[in-house]
């Protein structure tokens, strides 16, 4: 299988996608939540990279693991939209972003617990089957835990086994936990349900204070995530990747320079006779 | 429901503190980091608004901002999943609350309607758009209101002047807002009651320059039908020009 990667689609250098012949990403993935119900400008820029590039779809505001009811209409637009740019691929956080019938955008971290497990286990089930399409979920980076019962490794686990979710891994994310709650990022990995990962993500993060990073998709990817990229995908069939860059945009020559180098590191391991070393 | 009353009552314990800055009593590994999910919620919200309401932020001193963002996360309940209609939200916060008169800032309301007007209007929903068969106008040729517009009416001239010098000239202002059809971007116009009033029976009934005229000058108390004729009959073209009317 070729390998794939691909980048978040921004508006911050959205006409570098349609007008710069060195910029190709494989794929592009956005948030329909910052696309859904909007005309104009912005909707003629998102048709004309949608003739030119697949998407994939990330998700901000579905809020799997809120407390309140899953938001049907929202949900009705979201179909709408996969459907309009023939989505495959649609995922969203283990998190969530809104209670008390009011949203926060931002990625609030799930009480590690198991009554929470089977709450998410089966709003993610009602969302498959009302999406008619694998709702994919990813691992959150979070800065402390909330009453916690169990580990992150542990409800990460029970969630995708009881859903039977895919799994989209988030390496950096790993990253910044490890470094955050102080666990082995490398054995963490190797201890995830990784038969069920359909998709990766890489991004940059900032260093805050001494012991604590915020996952910020503001910075390049530095080499220690880089490296426990490389230690992932040797663990993975190959999916696909996506270079997540959301804040203090780069010329787009270093982020071509990123992509290669996650594409170099995905081409040794899976197109060059890969093997799957678990 | 499968999740337990305990755990939605911590789930929202958290999120009300990152509303209200307000320390909650709940077991948490790393309470020094605690304030960064806060922080970044309110960096969310504030440069939204600030791409939203460039005047409004630039006109209100920082602390008078800063309340406003505040109590906008601490009492208003967020309803929009797309963070990007949220000025929408804001903007009637704002109006509803009577801001303008606690920062005795007359203009506050129409200056925040002017502004998430031209958003609104910039990202309004596609709809089917009338083909421009003709820009030859004449008054007895049926018009249809390009569908992306909006007409304010504001008691301030917010739109022509910076806010400090707009509030010494209250009045009656109509401001017509509308999406360039070809390019997307949004223009203004000042506009008078009477273009209101023709623009809006367009745009209810698709109808000619001359359908208007009678119940126009009847309702304006105006006898002279031919001045008035040549007067809008302008208004018209250069509106057919700015496919702003389009010939049907």
């Amino acid at each position: 299988m070729k390998a794939q990667v691909g980048i978040g689609f921004r508006r911050d250098f959205a006409d570098e996608f349609i007008d710069n012949p060195e910029f190709n990403p494989d794929f592009i993935e956005l948030a329909p939540e910052n696309w859904i119900g909007m005309g104009g400008y912005w909707k003629k820029k998102l048709d004309t990279v949608a003739e030119k590039y697949p998407i994939t779809c990330h998700g901000l505001s579905l809020s799997i693991g809120s407390p309140d009811d899953l938001d049907m209409n929202f949900l009705k637009d979201v179909k709408d939209f996969l459907n309009r740019y023939d989505v495959k691929i649609y995922s969203e956080h283990l998190s969530f972003s809104k209670a008390a019938n009011a949203h926060l955008y931002d990625l609030l971290p799930i009480p590690f617990r198991q009554d929470a497990v089977d709450h998410i286990a089966a709003r993610i089930s009602i969302v498959h089957d009302y999406l008619k399409r694998p709702l994919v979920i990813e691992n959150v980076s979070y800065y402390t835990s909330v009453e916690a019962q169990m580990s992150e490794l542990e409800f990460i686990q029970k969630v995708v086994a009881k859903s039977g979710c895919q799994l989209l891994l988030d390496v950096n994310n790993v990253y910044v936990n490890a470094f955050n709650h102080q666990y082995d990022a490398k054995a963490f990995i190797s201890q995830l349900p990784l038969d069920n990962v359909a998709y990766i993500h890489m991004a940059g993060h900032e260093k805050v204070a001494p012991d604590l990073i915020i996952d910020t998709h503001g910075e390049a990817i530095i080499d220690p995530v880089y490296d426990l990229f490389d230690f992932t995908v040797q663990l993975l069939h190959p999916v696909p990747v996506l270079l997540e860059r959301d804040f203090n945009i780069p010329e787009t020559s270093e982020l071509i320079l990123e992509m290669e180098r996650l594409k170099s590191i995905v081409k040794n391991r899976w197109e060059a006779g890969y093997a799957v070393t678990r | 429901m499968l999740l337990h009353a305990e755990t939605k009552e911590i789930q929202e314990t958290l999120a009300s503190y990152c509303r209200n800055g307000r320390v909650p009593s709940i077991n948490i590994s790393r309470p020094d980091a605690l304030k960064h999910y806060r922080r970044l919620i309110r960096n969310v919200i504030t440069n939204t608004m600030e791409a939203a309401f460039p005047i409004t932020y630039q006109w209100l001193d920082l602390n008078e901002w800063d309340q406003l963002i505040d109590e906008f996360m601490d009492e208003h309940d967020s309803q929009t999943p797309s963070v990007w209609k949220l000025p929408k939200e804001f903007a009637q916060y704002v109006i509803s609350r009577n801001y303008q008169q606690l920062f005795d800032k007359p203009a506050l309301n129409d200056l925040i309607r002017f502004e998430w007007c031209e958003v609104e209007i910039h990202t309004l929903e596609d709809v089917a758009e009338p083909d421009v068969v003709s820009l030859e106008f004449t008054a007895d040729k049926k018009l249809q209101l390009n569908p992306y517009h909006q007409t304010l009416e504001l008691q301030f001239p917010i739109h022509r002047l910076v806010a400090n010098e707009a509030q010494l000239q209250k009045g009656n202002y109509f401001v017509f807002v509308y999406r360039e059809l070809d390019t997307g971007k949004v223009r203004f116009l000042d506009i008078s009651p009477l273009h209101v009033f023709l623009l809006k029976k367009i745009n209810q009934h698709n109808i000619s320059l001359a359908d208007v005229l009678p119940d126009l000058c009847n309702v304006f108390k105006l006898r002279d039908v031919d001045v008035v004729n040549k007067h809008l009959s302008v208004f018209c073209r250069d509106m057919v020009d700015k496919k702003i009317l389009i010939i049907t």
